[in-house]
């Protein structure tokens, strides 16, 4: 295999991956905000092949009132918190989020990304990821 | 009562109403928190379940069917005997196969440990950049998933910030953080 190095200021596009890489969310009680910038350490890349996209995982807490207005008459019932962990693409610059979907998460103040989900991936044409959870591989369309 | 109808009691007949109502709105109530609690989407309920992973130390996905599994062995590595040695399987999820990848583990034990180091697969899955960030430089290497065909990059210029594929797999790109330009390999 030959390998060959030059540099290049042009390829604005893939340096966006510069910038590392995936923003989680945490929505504590305050609904959706704050974005962070956070280091995807894995061993794929959390944007789209095309680059167009990036992959957003989100912790999210939501809130049940009905359970908690039920938690006042059999306080063992459990907290009326949910939290999870959401899957979404968004455009590369964070507009436009569309969400895959959630999986239960353990606890409320534990933020750290490969905690769910173990590895993520896009296929090649962009139209699916493909992410390991629970000892298993799912796939599931991105549109 | 000769006729056969039977007589309800006055109160009865008072707190038929009463209970008809209360039911209504418990049932109207119950339908007003079902709506207004609100419910994440379920991600496996759209996903499609590929397999079982292999047990593995560590786990990194090639495609949508295969997966490369690293798991340490009783082997030591280096002198110190701190460290043990990897073996690095190709686990097809749809076949139910795991095959060890001899070439390829020999190249990361004698090339990547003990080093801290990250990997990116290409598109393809086909190929794996591994590539490492020091203070006074950018090491990497390329490699296919077989680990019959690899390079070496070594990039001393500055230390990197990042490295991607390109969208065909056929070029790497590490991202200096010092000068702020892209290099790109072929």
């Amino acid at each position: 295999m030959a390998l060959r190095f030059t540099t290049s200021s042009r390829l604005n596009r893939v340096s966006h991956q510069k910038t590392s890489a995936v923003f989680t969310s945490d929505s504590f009680n305050e609904g959706f905000g704050r974005l962070v910038e956070s280091e995807w350490s894995r061993g794929n890349s959390p944007y789209s092949p095309n680059g167009d996209r990036l992959i957003c995982i989100e912790n999210r807490v939501v809130r049940q009132p009905a359970r908690e207005w039920l938690r006042r008459l059999f306080p063992d019932l459990g907290s009326g918190e949910q939290a999870y962990t959401v899957l979404s693409v968004r455009n590369r610059d964070g507009s436009s989020p569309h969400e895959l979907g959630a999986v239960p998460k353990g606890h409320v103040t534990d933020v750290q990304i490969g905690e769910v989900f173990e590895d993520i991936r896009w296929t090649p044409d962009g139209r699916n990821l493909i992410f390991l959870y629970d000892e298993a591989l799912w796939k599931v369309p991105v549109d | 009562m000769a006729d056969g109808t039977i007589a309800l009691n006055p109160r009865h007949r008072k707190a038929a109403p009463a209970f008809r109502t209360l039911i209504v709105l418990l049932v109207f109530g119950a339908a007003i928190a079902a709506i207004t609690t609100p419910r994440t989407p379920q991600l496996l309920e759209r996903a499609r379940k590929i397999g079982k992973a292999a047990p593995a130390d560590r786990r990194i996905i090639l495609s949508d069917h295969s997966l490369l599994l690293f798991r340490y062995t009783l082997r030591p590595h280096g002198s110190s005997g701190d460290d043990s040695e990897e073996d690095l399987y190709l686990q097809d999820v749809s076949a139910g196969t795991v095959t060890l990848q001899p070439a390829l583990t020999q190249w990361y034990n004698r090339c990547w440990k003990p080093f801290n180091f990250e990997v990116t697969v290409s598109p393809d899955g086909k190929q794996l950049l591994f590539w490492q960030d020091t203070a006074a430089s950018t090491g990497g290497g390329i490699i296919s998933v077989d680990g019959l065909h690899h390079a070496n990059i070594s990039y001393r210029v500055c230390t990197s910030s990042g490295a991607a594929w390109s969208e065909d797999s056929r070029h790497v790109f590490l991202f200096p953080s010092r000068t702020g330009r892209l290099s790109n390999g072929t």
